[in-house]
């Protein structure tokens, strides 16, 4: 959806920023995003308070708000296909395949559940 | 107190009223659990969070509350999914079967779960405490299984977009192409129900879900949504 969502809007955006957020996505407020949500779902209480403040500055209070409801969601949704170990539909698997190794993803302990 | 009223950060009233209902589905009576177990289980969950570092020092004294309802096997399941679910395996599916607990009542401890990180980590975003939850309500256990439950590939059972039942319609509006992650725990269809009803308010709506321009959140473009929920699949190692 990332890669889909810049190409729409001629951005050329850089995925592998997504598995390493030392890296720049290309995306506007794409590095305060990264590390705001590394944040929350991290446990360095230090850094998120300082992504949350270089997030405001860079993007509004709003911003911080919808992120906050945006990484809660995915917090939710990784859970709950992990826990039940739900595969991939076919037509996303295919979407992606060109990424996944290149990325990373293949080796996740949750890939067994698609990949089998 | 409303819930995001110390918030320094605009929660529109939608939210607050919609994390509200869901704080208190918590602590009341669910398919396989009581009102007051599965409030253990949501406190189990958010000390297994705390234990992990990935929930606040100012959550609310719940989670040092331990009512003794939760049994081993429960707790081992609760804590991979609140805390680790980087590492689950089959094995944790396997093993709580093996030791006695039943398919339903796994997917409702993991609805249970999952829904209370979503509260708790958009309290931990905004840096404010969680909710405290509700009392436990009286009440028992519906016990109701859905009538159509099939094998579909996950490790528990599902309700599956096509042919699914009285409860299927119920819960997907006739899609026959409901994507797996809003049915992967519908065997508990109250929990799936929860699970879509936040994912509609926070993420996006399915009808929208294509529409690569689409936001539902001005301050963010669709592009920003993505980096957030792909940061966090990939911190999550969720493949899906």
């Amino acid at each position: 959806m990332l890669r889909e969502s810049c190409s729409a809007n001629n951005i050329d955006v850089n995925l592998e920023a997504i598995i390493d957020p030392r890296q720049s996505t290309g995306v506007p407020g794409g590095d305060e995003l990264l590390a705001f949500a590394n944040g929350v779902v991290g446990n360095d209480t230090e850094a998120l308070d300082s992504a949350r403040e270089k997030l405001a500055s860079a993007l509004g209070a709003e911003a911080v708000s919808a992120a906050s409801l945006i990484v809660g969601n995915y917090s939710r949704n990784d859970r709950a296909a992990n826990a039940i170990g739900i595969p991939m539909e076919p037509m996303f698997l295919e979407m992606s395949e060109d990424f996944r190794e290149r990325l990373g993803i293949n080796e996740f302990t949750s890939a067994a559940n698609s990949l089998k | 107190m409303a819930l995001y009223e110390n918030s320094n950060f605009p929660i529109g009233p939608e939210t607050e009223t919609v994390h509200t209902e869901e704080l208190a589905t918590f602590s009341q009576p669910g398919v396989w659990f009581d009102g007051a177990e599965r409030r253990s289980i949501a406190q189990a969950a958010r000390r297994a969070r705390i234990a992990a570092g990935i929930q606040g020092a100012n959550t609310t004294s719940d989670a040092e509350h331990d009512d003794g309802l939760i049994d081993e096997t429960m707790r081992l399941v609760i804590d991979a999914i609140a805390a680790r679910p980087m590492a689950i395996t089959e094995d944790l599916f396997d093993d709580a079967i093996a030791d006695g607990l039943s398919e339903g009542r796994y997917v409702e401890i993991a609805g249970i779960c999952a829904r209370l990180a979503n509260l708790d980590d958009v309290a931990r975003g905004l840096n404010i405490d969680t909710g405290a939850l509700l009392p436990a309500q009286q009440g028992e256990p519906s016990r109701e299984t859905p009538s159509v439950l099939k094998d579909e590939g996950a490790w528990a059972k599902t309700i599956p977009s096509s042919g699914g039942g009285p409860e299927g319609e119920a819960l997907y509006g006739g899609n026959e192409m409901q994507p797996f992650i809003y049915r992967s725990i519908s065997q508990i269809p109250p929990e799936a129900k929860r699970q879509m009803i936040t994912g509609d308010l926070q993420y996006l709506s399915l009808e929208n879900f294509m529409d690569f321009n689409y936001s539902a959140h001005p301050s963010l473009t669709r592009a920003q949504v993505e980096i957030l929920s792909g940061r966090v699949s990939a911190f999550n190692e969720c493949f899906y």
